[in-house]
Order: C-alpha cells, then structure tokens, then sequence
C-alpha cells in the first residue's frame, strides 16, 4: 500500500519542519564561523605586519636608513626582495603600506671624558664657552622613521591591532592603524 | 427479411435502433473501463496543529540565532576602538605631519605654502600658515570638533607623545 492509502503522506508541514531544522543549524553554526574567519584575518594581517616590520629592519641593519617611502604602492622597491614570498599586502579586507617619515632629531651630548682631580687634566676642554654646549644651542638635524600602516574598514581589525602591538607605538586615526617604528627601534 | 438487410453491409442503411444499441455497447465499455480506474476519494486530511507550532518555533530560534547569537556561540565580541584611542590616534598624525613641515623647514629654510610640498602627507588634514615662521595643522572630528596643532605652542596636548616611538620630548 502506498504512503497517501494510509494516511501517512509527506506534507508541506513536514517538509517546512525540516526545513526550520535546518535553519536552527545553520544559525547556531554561522557566529562561530564567523568569528574564527575574523581571528584569521587578525593573524593574517598580524603576521603581515610583523614580515614588514622584520624586512624594514633588516634593511636598516644593512643599510643604516629605512627603506624609502612606497607612496601608493604597498612597499617600496628597496623592502620588496627582502619580503617573504608570497605576503599578501592587500586583500578584501585590509591593505599593508609601508611610510618612511622624516622626523627632527637633536644631536646627542658630546661626553667629556672624566677627569681625575688629583692629576694633571690630560684632556683640555674646548676653546667654545659651555653655554653654547646644550640642547638649546644645538640645531636640529633631519633623520627619518618607519611606519607601517593597515587600511580597514574593520573597526574590530584595528582594535585588535591596537591590542597586540599597544598603545604606545601604534595608533588609530580613521580606518588606518599606523605602528611607528622609531630611529632607535630594534625589536 | 427486409429488403436493406439484402444489401451487402457497406450499402446498408443503418436504423436507429442498431445505432441506439452499439451507442449504449460504447458507453457500457466506456463505463467498464473507468470503473478499473476509479479510486474512492480520500476526505482532505487537516495537518496537526502542533507540527506547525514546531515549525514557527524552528523559524524563530534560527532567526534569533543568526541575528543576536548567545556568547557561547559567537565566542569573544571584537573589541572596537575606544574614543581615547581614537583622540590619540588624532594627535600622533598631528604630530608626525608637524615633524615633516619642520624636516621641511630644516631642509630648504622656509615653510611649505602648502602639505603637497613635505615628503608624506597624512590625509584629512588642513595647513594654515600664520605668518612666515608658525603654522597650524587643523583635523576635523566626526563629531564636529577640531584638534588644532600650533607649531607656537607645539607641546600643548602633544608632549610625550613621541617618546615611546624613541624620539627625544622635544617639539618640532
């Protein structure tokens, strides 16, 4: 006997059933997806950043300057070979650029050696007054400072880039998070 | 023996009482031939109520579920960007575009006429020149608001900013 003789038959009802059952899976598995493809791109672009951060610095190490501006390229030509291959530095959802910033430093104290009391002074001071040795009367010079930026339109992305790199050496302006990388930075 | 029936059968006349009787023969097997067919009509059955409770309810958990998920399901929320964050985010631009008017001025002697003449220019910013030796950098809030740097008065709301990036506390 067939389903529709005994009164047993597959109707819309049952059919909308598993549909709604359906539905409750694919709700309850959509955040959890959701959030791990956003811890993806947070250690993508993590990971991003810390490849450029260790080209610059490697170049530096090499050549005493930071690698030169990229402008509207994602890195300059001098960081491109030193990049691991394969480094994504734009996709959907963030864009890495490396900026070279010029920066105004002031020269560091000249040390005079210390001298013994007791003995003749082996070093005579200079014929120039003291007063023209501060910080005051030294002209600042022009040096230069790394920085690397990520576009987002992910305001979650930039948080967690504030996070993992601080405050302190990064910052957030509008849909950019910019980590500075000073004249003396080495980590 | 009628005189048709002498006829040969292409030639006869058919009477109506032989077309009334192969009409009711038709209809008789017509009949016949349905009634193999024929199934007794089934009453319309009417579903469980309860079957369609279940299904609503089905909709509405999964709706519920996509839009605002329960913590368990949806793990940490992303943090966002906090307005202090974001204030502060404001004035180390300032002050990085402050330090290239002055590599500028250091450089060539004088003040840029404007942004488009220094070596990085950070976007949304306004470059007024006072006189021939102070300049202010000006960004506009979301909210409205301005955040003004003046090379006059460079330390007001930027000192210590840059000593974390390994610049020495000295304003541009």
């Amino acid at each position: 006997m067939s389903p529709a003789h005994s009164g047993r038959g597959f109707a819309l009802v049952d059919a909308l059933m598993i549909l709604g059952g359906l539905a409750v899976v694919a709700g309850g598995a959509y955040p959890p997806l959701e959030h791990r493809a956003y811890e993806h791109r947070v250690e993508r672009v993590v990971s991003g950043v810390e490849a450029v951060k260790d080209a610059a610095t490697r170049y530096r190490d090499s050549n005493g300057h930071w690698p030169g501006d990229a402008g509207r390229r994602g890195v300059s030509v001098d960081l491109g070979p030193l990049l691991p291959a394969g480094l994504e530095l734009s996709t959907a959802g963030y864009a890495l650029r490396w900026r070279a910033w010029k920066v105004v430093e002031v020269p560091p104290q000249p040390v005079r050696p210390p001298v013994e009391s007791s003995a003749a002074p082996p070093w005579e001071p200079p014929a120039a007054p003291p007063s023209t040795d501060s910080v005051g009367t030294r002209p600042p010079v022009v040096g230069e400072m790394g920085g690397i930026e990520v576009r987002s339109s992910e305001d979650g992305l930039l948080a967690a880039l504030l996070d993992r790199f601080g405050t302190a050496r990064s910052f957030v302006r509008d849909s950019t998070w910019t980590l500075v990388l000073g004249p003396d930075s080495t980590d | 023996m009628s005189p048709d029936d002498r006829e040969p059968p292409d030639r006869r006349i058919s009477r109506v009482e032989d077309r009334e009787r192969l009409l009711a023969e038709a209809m008789a097997h017509a009949e016949e031939q349905e009634a193999h067919y024929r199934l007794p009509m089934e009453p319309r059955r009417r579903e469980p109520l309860w079957k369609w409770a279940v299904t609503l309810l089905l909709f509405v958990v999964a709706g519920s579920l996509a839009l605002s998920p329960p913590a368990l399901l949806r793990g940490p929320r992303p943090a966002a960007v906090t307005p202090g964050e974001r204030e502060r985010g404001i004035r180390a631009a300032l002050y990085l575009q402050a330090q290239q008017v002055e590599a500028f001025r250091i450089q060539r002697g004088r003040l840029p006429t404007s942004l488009a003449e220094v070596s990085v220019r950070l976007p949304g910013m306004e470059y007024v020149r006072s006189d021939s030796r102070t300049y202010q950098l000006v960004v506009r809030r979301p909210d409205g608001g301005t955040v003004v740097y003046d090379s006059a008065v460079p330390r007001r709301g930027f000192a210590g900013l840059a000593a974390p990036w390994g610049l020495k506390d000295h304003a541009p």
